[in-house]
């Protein structure tokens, strides 16, 4: 099999790979490739750096007013004694 | 939840206190959720309350088959989808659809993340993310969200969702080879990157 098409068969996989889905023997076919191909490894590293960034974009957090109004239409918040 | 089993019986017989409890546990990942979908935060908001209504409403005949958080996504998936069929009209879970016009933002070239993990995230890049996630269509941007950014097992979005697991993943490969594309300028290329 030529490099390319072993690259094409493995990209199919290569999410799999990321999430630790693969069984044993394809993990350690892909990792023997990615050992040998420089391409694969830069698209298996672009690929982890991109949903890194997604999840450093999203807010951790309710922001304050949307979880006051969330309460208020909810009626969750106690009536106020005070 | 640490115990979904004694916290469902407490919100059928009506418990308020445990209804905080999961509006408070659950609303920051529905909010992400829809705020993804639909790329608007006022929106994000309706489908918020509009889920957590629509579980007060249904918790009665919820069955547990599947978890408590997998149905809650469900229902907010499927509130996100509405309203983007109801602008569009053109979302299906089934059938992804081609991403229509691509944003172009052309890179500063001052902009390097090859740490992401290091990097602050510039208003560009996240204006670039922000697009490149609205243009993914929007079978693979659910997949993207519920799989990538909640952390959600293939699993249970493929449960929430009505797909098999094969479908999920492919759609999630779909999904981060896309983004991957349209991020490509700001990361740090390595040689050779295909």
């Amino acid at each position: 099999m030529s490099p390319d098409a072993h690259c094409e068969q493995l990209l199919h996989r290569i999410c799999e790979y990321m999430d630790g889905e693969l069984d044993a023997g394809t993990c350690a076919e892909l990792e023997a490739h990615l050992a040998e191909c420089e391409d694969c490894r830069a698209l298996l590293d672009s690929l982890r750096k991109t949903v890194s960034l997604y999840r450093r974009c999203v807010p951790d957090d309710l922001p304050p007013d949307v979880r006051a109004r969330l309460h208020a239409a909810l009626n969750l918040d106690p009536p106020d004694g005070g | 939840m640490p115990d979904e089993a004694a916290l469902l019986e407490k919100l059928r017989k009506g418990d308020a206190a445990a209804y905080r409890e999961l509006v408070d546990a659950y609303s920051p990942r529905v909010y992400r959720l829809a705020l993804g979908m639909l790329g608007d935060p006022a929106e994000a908001e309706d489908v918020l309350q509009e889920t957590f209504l629509s579980v007060y409403r249904n918790i009665g005949g919820f069955r547990g088959d599947s978890g408590l958080g997998t149905w809650i996504y469900r229902i907010a998936a499927n509130a996100s989808l509405m309203r983007l069929r109801r602008h569009r009209d053109t979302a299906s879970l089934d059938e992804p659809m081609d991403g229509g016009a691509e944003p172009k933002i052309a890179p500063s070239g001052g902009v390097s993340l090859g740490d992401p993990e290091e990097a602050a995230l510039s208003a560009e890049v996240r204006q670039v993310m922000t697009q490149a996630i609205s243009a993914l269509p929007e079978a693979l941007r659910i997949v993207f969200l519920m799989r990538d950014v909640e952390d959600m097992p293939a699993a249970e979005v493929a449960e929430a969702l009505g797909l098999s697991v094969a479908a999920v993943k492919s759609r999630l490969h779909r999904a981060r080879m896309f983004l991957r594309d349209r991020l490509q300028p700001y990361l740090v290329a390595g040689e050779g990157m295909t």
